[in-house]
């Protein structure tokens, strides 16, 4: 059972907003130029992907009821 | 129905080149000279003899030494006569000419951009994208209340299907949101393209050629279009030649030549400036920056297909499409297990209300 605490403000909202940001920078880096600048794209729009895999990946494992 | 059509359409040059040959302009001997774009379209115009030309198209980064040519027998009739030539522009012979008809990839294009319905059913697809939108908002301001006691990124795994598919539902929400967010403002934006074509049109295209309000359609010999190319291109130094479009059609007066310049880096590529010239004189009429609509409209684009960042974007594009694809699915379920469980709780508060009234009245019948 999940504790009954109460996030602050920031624990809420901090990890959504800085997967924003870093989605936005990503996309933008693209359109700057080519070559090291589609280099950082990709390797920044990775890190959003990485979190729903990190993260998600305990969908896919068996329930542990207790 | 959005994000499935969009699949493909992401990697839509890549498919295109593997369903059709690939054709190349080969000069037929080396540092051989371009020819002038006057003898490739009258060689385009001996091979479909009584068509008159609508549009000349380059596209120097992907296909070199290639002039596509659009023609039809009018310069105003309607895109489904059009005839397709690819043009050697070494030795103006004919590469391929392309049947007018729709393959797959069209008709995905077709089905994601209008559901074939033309611009009403572009319009409409433009209002879904904003309820598309809407649902995204409304899904951010649930996501504060569920998570407030629970960790970044938690699935509930040891309680119920519904919350594991909930847990789950937020988690890449939260994480598509941004790209979401991109890929549909733009996307709806997109969707006026059509109307602010013809506010253009009606605007500063009139504005830009009002001295010739009032003469009829240009007829006869045209004024050389290299000449035209070579003007267009003495006004916007720095800027290639994107296409023409010939008096009479949709992107141009009656009058001119509409030469359509564009910057040379991936983002002032995205920025289009028609230089008008006259088709009877060949003198340049009036050049202007399209007004901020259409810049949005064409910036837009790329942020819409994802087609700006290479190969690796192309995937990263059709991971977040697959991934927004989940949120949409789950969101349905979630919406129909609610109402199931929503049903269930009900049904259990009347049993117990039942039960408690049962045991009170026993109760008071034995104290």
């Amino acid at each position: 059972m999940p504790t009954r605490k109460q996030n602050t403000w920031l624990t809420l909202w901090g990890m959504p907003l800085l997967l924003f940001a870093i989605t936005i920078a990503g996309l933008l880096l693209a359109i700057i130029g080519t070559g090291i600048w589609h280099g950082l794209s990709w390797i920044t729009l990775s890190v959003p992907v990485y979190y729903m895999v990190k993260y998600g990946w305990a969908f896919f494992t068996p329930s542990r009821r207790r | 129905m959005l994000c499935i059509t969009g699949l493909p359409l992401v990697f839509y040059e890549e498919i295109d080149h593997f369903l059709h040959d690939d054709i190349e302009a080969t000069p037929p001997h080396e540092g051989a000279p371009r020819l002038s774009a006057d003898a490739i379209l009258s060689a385009a115009m001996e091979k479909l003899p009584g068509k008159a030309a609508k549009y000349a198209f380059w596209d120097e980064d992907h296909h070199p030494g290639q002039l596509f040519l659009t023609l039809a027998d009018s310069a105003e009739a309607p895109i489904e006569a059009d005839h397709y030539l690819t043009m050697n522009q070494y030795t103006a012979r004919v590469l391929e000419a392309a049947p007018n008809e729709m393959d797959f990839m069209l008709v995905m294009y077709y089905l994601h951009v209008e559901m074939l319905a033309g611009i009403p059913g572009k319009l409409f697809l433009g209002f879904m994208g904003v309820l598309f939108m809407l649902s995204m908002i409304s899904g951010v301001v649930l996501y504060g209340p569920i998570m407030k006691r629970f960790d970044f990124g938690m699935i509930r795994t040891e309680k119920s299907r519904r919350l594991r598919w909930l847990d789950l539902h937020n988690l890449l929400g939260i994480v598509t949101l941004a790209w979401a967010s991109v890929v549909g403002i733009s996307g709806v934006i997109n969707t006026l393209a059509d109307p602010a074509l013809e506010a253009w049109r009606d605007g500063q295209l009139a504005e830009m050629v009002a001295e010739y309000k009032d003469q009829p359609k240009v007829t006869g010999e045209f004024a050389s279009l290299q000449a035209a190319l070579d003007t267009a291109r003495a006004a916007a130094p720095g800027m290639d030649v994107s296409f023409v479009a010939f008096p009479g059609t949709l992107y141009s007066s009656k009058h001119h030549y509409a030469v359509y310049m564009i910057g040379n880096t991936p983002l002032t590529s995205r920025i289009i400036k028609p230089a008008l010239i006259d088709a009877k004189t060949g003198q340049l009429t009036d050049m202007r920056d399209m007004p901020w609509y259409l810049k949005a409209i064409f910036i837009s684009q790329p942020f819409h297909f994802g087609d700006y960042g290479g190969i690796p974007m192309k995937i990263l594009w059709v991971v977040f499409d697959l991934l927004t694809i989940v949120v949409l699915i789950s969101g349905l379920y979630l919406w129909f297990a609610r109402r199931k469980a929503r049903a269930a709780q009900l049904k259990r508060v009347i049993q117990q209300a039942e039960s408690l009234t049962l045991s009170s009245l026993q109760e008071d019948a034995n104290p």
